[in-house]
């Protein structure tokens, strides 16, 4: 598809999502009356416009910022690491975030002591998890500079952490305990407006540091040794391309639990549909393309009371994932090394 | 008379502090194709990888225009020296001509991805050496004759007077060397870059290129035109084997009756 005709059909989607999302959930709304609540028109139910502006449109956001920034992370990553198969949950990120989440979540006593600090603690303590799993993951890679090796080791460092949140759980009292549980689930609702800054500052300073790098990562494509002979700062430039996604993955995930797949299967989408490589084009359609996804599951989620999201971006993820692995040719080329 | 491009100075290259050979001192003009030969291990590869300044020299220098390679910026030491490594790179989806445009990467300012100019650099590489046609195709799914013609092209829209080539005919049929051969010599004396190769192919080196660089077992070099090598020695000292000899003639190693 030609970039401007994608990018067009892209918004549009996004804006039909956008209202059917805002009109889904216990009580349906018809899209007109939500477009008349978002445009402040007196002629609708002011409780109807509370749902819609207050409540649904917070979570609406959270989705396409969340989609995109796992997305685009997900994007960097794969070239970063020169492998289709990398992205925030299969290379150990999320669950770095899930344990820095747990710490604060589960520790007794310990999110009541923080108070009103809490917030900031939840997001400083899931990037942080983020971050020390990346800088391993890095470290690994140096060491071992075998995309496959490093794929085992990602998941190996998921499994790890994924133990040390058992640890924490059989310490936690009852209450914190369903509350972690629905963190992992995963949700897009969490996030009030009072909260939105915490998310938006992160995902938007990660966003703008990968849009940023889009010519070095294009440079990154041949490896690292042609990228470094076209002037690039291979070292410093890793990262920085590190700490964007981290920022964006650990955010994402601190707020709305550890989500799978967007982050891995996106990127995938986007090189099908644009039919190109180029950074320029993927992280942007990456992201644009993650937040529809984000959305579209969300509508799901509200369709199907309790349904958790992890469970309907599973669905859709995985088979995209076998579907890049059983029809690229050329991505199994890198893959299999 | 033309001034030296590329000068290496009292050069000792090696790897973590160990020198690899005694010093070298070579002087490469502008528009001329040289042949690195030498048996593996004689460092073909090192020395490339230090005149690039991807690794550091143990002593010496190297000097382009009289500048010392190793203290340039990398962005400003990527529109010197352009290379094509050995191994093939896998791109992922990327298009021939995306990976040619690969090369205006030192020339882009941050965001502002297309410069003036950057296009007809990228059409005009490619022109050069052939690929126009290949322009839309996927790289990956190129021949292996076809994507080092591209690789070549992405060091030429690079738009650096000098250009390194690790093995660039290694895995090429014979008249697939001959036409990259041909096609680097005419794009060395067009655009009066001064070319430094690797190769094994020793008869191609000896027939087709302006001069060659021998690096020899024993830590003595030569560097001086084809002809002179294998009339002086040098080939047949560089590559002496038990039971083997050089025949200057033929320029072909021969088992000894």
């Amino acid at each position: 598809m030609r970039p401007v005709g994608a990018l067009v059909a892209a918004l549009l989607a996004l804006l039909a999502l956008l209202l059917l999302h805002l009109g889904t959930g216990p009580v349906a709304v018809p899209t007109r009356e939500v477009v008349h609540a978002l445009l402040g028109l007196s002629d609708v139910d002011p409780v109807l416009v509370a749902v819609v502006r207050d409540v649904r449109l917070p979570s609406a956001m959270t989705a396409l910022m969340v989609g995109a920034a796992l997305a685009c992370s997900g994007a960097v990553m794969q070239t970063l690491f020169a492998n289709p198969l990398a992205g925030p949950s299969v290379l150990g990120v999320s669950s770095g975030a899930g344990l820095g989440a747990a710490l604060i979540l589960l520790v007794p006593g310990l999110s009541a002591a923080l108070g009103t600090a809490a917030d900031g603690a939840l997001l400083l303590a899931a990037f942080a998890g983020a971050l020390v799993v990346l800088a391993g993951i890095v470290f690994a890679d140096r060491r071992l500079g075998d995309p496959v090796t490093l794929l085992i080791v990602g998941l190996m460092v998921g499994h790890l952490g994924g133990a040390l949140v058992s640890v924490l759980e059989v310490a936690a009292g009852e209450g914190s305990l369903r509350g972690f549980v629905l963190w992992g689930m995963g949700s897009f609702a969490g996030v009030g407006l009072d909260r939105m800054p915490w998310l938006v500052l992160p995902i938007a300073a990660g966003l703008l540091l990968a849009l940023g790098h889009v010519r070095v990562l294009d440079a990154l494509l041949l490896g690292e040794e042609y990228a470094r002979s076209m002037g690039v700062g291979v070292r410093a430039a890793r990262t920085r391309l590190i700490l964007a996604t981290g920022l964006m993955a650990g955010a994402s995930t601190a707020f709305c639990g550890p989500i799978a797949f967007i982050g891995l299967a996106t990127p995938h989408l986007a090189r099908a549909v644009l039919r190109s490589a180029d950074h320029g084009l993927i992280l942007p359609g990456s992201a644009l393309l993650g937040a529809l996804l984000a959305l579209a599951c969300d509508i799901l989620v509200r369709r199907v009371d309790g349904l958790p999201l992890n469970a309907i971006t599973s669905l859709i993820g995985a088979p995209v994932v076998v579907w890049v692995l059983w029809s690229g040719r050329r991505w199994a080329r890198m893959a299999t090394g | 008379m033309t001034t030296p491009r590329l000068h290496a100075e009292a050069l000792v290259i090696g790897h973590a502090r160990r020198p690899l050979r005694p010093a070298l001192d070579v002087l490469l003009r502008p528009g001329t194709v040289t042949a690195l030969l030498g048996n593996n291990g004689s460092g073909k590869s090192t020395l490339l990888r230090t005149l690039s300044g991807a690794l550091p020299p143990i002593s010496g220098r190297v000097l382009l225009n009289d500048r010392p390679v190793h203290g340039m910026m990398e962005r400003d030491r990527a529109r010197q020296v352009a290379v094509v490594l050995a191994h093939r790179p896998r791109t992922g989806l990327m298009r021939a001509e995306e990976v040619v445009r690969l090369g205006r990467v030192p020339w882009s300012a941050g965001w502002f991805r297309v410069q003036a100019g950057d296009e007809a650099q990228v059409l005009q590489a490619m022109e050069q050496t052939r690929t126009v046609e290949l322009a839309s195709r996927s790289f990956n799914e190129l021949s292996d004759g076809e994507a080092q013609r591209v690789l070549i092209a992405r060091a030429l829209a690079q738009d650096a007077p000098v250009l390194l080539l690790d093995e660039p005919t290694a895995y090429l049929d014979v008249s697939q060397r001959a036409v990259l051969m041909q096609l680097l010599r005419t794009i060395a004396r067009d655009r009066g870059l001064t070319v430094l190769l690797a190769t094994h192919d020793l008869q191609q080196a000896l027939d087709s290129t302006d001069a060659v660089l021998v690096l020899g077992r024993d830590g003595t070099h030569f560097h001086g035109a084809p002809e002179e090598a294998v009339r002086s020695g040098a080939i047949a000292g560089a590559f002496a084997v038990d039971g083997l000899r050089f025949d200057a003639e033929t320029r072909v190693f021969r088992p000894l009756e």
